[in-house]
């Protein structure tokens, strides 16, 4: 036997031995990594919202769970049609905040907003209100839940609301952003003048994630 | 020659790690797998069925596996809670009326450790080394030796250490939920006519040294009422779950905040009807400090079920 083929013989085998070993690597988990995904591939980070298996129904009169929002950043707050103050202040405020956003950001983000009043703001009342106060159809999503799903949705974010009085509610004021995965990255109570905290939040979101 | 044996050697490992490889594709998955699972635990909207019932199946009628009567049958210790009504703490939209409360039933205990660890055997999502921190954090099960184990303490020793959606999924794989606001300050909120926090009902003392007075809050967390009949539910040293915790808006803690207390609020502002029920502004305040995903030392729960 010549060295040559020896030679030619041990490379061979340790090509086949490499890929034979190749094939001993388990595959890589594919454990919650938020950024690198596609928006609607792979598992559900462990901190996201999409986890909640309620399920919803648009003012088009659509069923979807939540994890339908994957995808975009997503502006949240819960509200109530009959609402004479607050809400049609915090609606107006984030439509505010939606026109000063810069182009990049509004590309990618999408508004939310989702009844606390499940009796009284069916569907139908919820288009209507969409139509009152001009809320884009492709950008604004509108939901009506069950009572249970509401609460806990509420709940999830830290959002506190009760009866108050017989036709009212009382609750708190909250903005939530929800990265494209889901998963809280900022909260404040309402947007008040000030509505660059929350594009900050997103650019910076976008950042992050543009690094990875 | 040595070509011919080491092609053979190579052949044999590149069949060793296929077979290996096959082998280890069709291992069977370990029976708790829950990679991927996007576990259900609000089985309140549609679609309900199927995880609700099959938890509900499991506990029912069935003693419990250490085969201790008093302790495995804990859970299914019921006591009717007639109708009657509550005034609420706040008074939220100008309404200071008392509300009515519909007659329910109540678990006598808080949920114990013996029960819950029935709950995580069959719900693998919820145990402490799978649970996803959007449903419980960090500190979830934390005085838990290990995934099935409560570790040792007399009983009856309830389960805290548990988050909202925890509490809530037990109680609905049992068909039961658990009790509301109202609800849980009708049976055990002291006697809110009275000026002080009045005592209502006994402290349970003989039912062991945990369900004892060794809160220095022990007179805010539950008190059975004076009407409930004779069966009265037990309270212990701890804190207690209600479905809707959240239903009560904090005021804003920030000094910085510039809105005024009413604008905060679709209704009026926030004042309390009984000023001096210092147990209720106890629990109103630590209610309103948690969050759904909360886990404390000295917080549990107990469920209650529709008649």
């Amino acid at each position: 036997m010549t060295g040559r083929s020896l030679l030619a013989g041990a490379i061979a085998g340790t090509i086949v031995l490499a890929v034979g070993v190749s094939f001993l690597h388990p595959p890589p988990m594919n454990k919650s990594a938020p950024a690198a995904l596609p928006a609607g591939a792979g598992a559900l980070s462990p901190k996201s919202l999409y986890q909640l298996s309620s399920v919803w129904t648009t003012d088009e009169k659509k069923t979807m769970p939540l994890v339908e929002l994957r995808g975009s950043f997503q502006v949240l707050a819960m509200m109530f049609t009959h609402c004479p103050a607050a809400c049609p202040m915090l609606v107006k405020q984030i439509q505010a905040m939606e026109r000063v956003m810069p182009g990049n950001v509004k590309a990618n983000t999408r508004f939310v907003l989702i009844s606390l009043d499940p009796e009284r703001d069916t569907p139908e009342v919820l288009k209507d209100y969409r139509n009152r106060m001009g809320l884009d159809q492709e950008r604004w999503t509108l939901l009506r839940g069950n009572a249970t799903g509401v609460r806990e949705l509420a709940a999830t974010l830290g959002f506190n609301y009760g009866k108050g009085g017989a036709t009212d509610f009382v609750h708190t004021k909250l903005v939530t952003v929800l990265n494209p995965e889901g998963e809280i990255i900022h909260q404040q109570p309402g947007v008040g003048d000030d509505p660059h905290r929350v594009i900050d939040a997103i650019e910076k979101a976008m950042r992050s994630r543009a690094r990875l | 020659m040595w070509l011919i044996w080491g092609a053979c050697v190579c052949a044999v490992v590149a069949g060793g790690a296929s077979v290996l490889r096959g082998a280890a594709e069709h291992a069977p998955a370990p029976v708790d797998a829950v990679k991927g699972e996007v576990f259900r635990p609000s089985p309140g909207s549609e679609g309900v069925g199927a995880s609700a019932m099959a938890c509900a199946a499991a506990f029912n009628g069935r003693a419990g596996l250490r085969d201790e009567p008093d302790r495995s049958r804990r859970h299914l210790d019921t006591v009717p809670i007639p109708a009657g009504s509550y005034q609420p703490f706040y008074k939220g939209g100008g309404d200071t009326k008392s509300v009515p409360v519909k007659a329910f039933v109540l678990d006598v205990f808080p949920v114990t450790r013996d029960d819950y660890v029935d709950f995580v055997r069959r719900n693998p999502a919820w145990r402490k080394s799978l649970v996803k921190p959007l449903f419980a954090e960090d500190d979830y099960l934390t005085d838990w030796p290990g995934d099935l184990d409560p570790g040792i303490h007399p009983p009856p020793s309830p389960v805290t250490f548990v988050s909202w959606f925890a509490a809530k999924a037990y109680c609905e794989c049992q068909g039961k939920r658990l009790p509301s606001m109202i609800e849980w300050e009708r049976v055990a909120g002291g006697n809110p006519g009275s000026p002080a926090n009045g005592a209502a009902g006994p402290l349970s003392d003989e039912e062991g040294p945990d369900l004892a007075g060794r809160s220095p809050f022990r007179f805010a967390m539950g008190r059975a009422a004076p009407d409930l009949g004779p069966r009265l539910p037990a309270f212990a040293s701890i804190w207690e779950w209600i479905s809707d915790f959240n239903s009560v808006p904090a005021t804003s803690k920030s000094a910085n905040d510039q809105d005024p207390l009413s604008s905060l609020f679709c209704g009026d502002g926030f004042r309390s009807t009984r000023a001096r029920d210092y147990g209720a502004f106890l629990r109103y305040s630590f209610r309103s400090s948690l969050k759904a995903n909360y886990t404390l030392k000295n917080l549990g729960f107990r469920c209650a079920k529709d008649l």
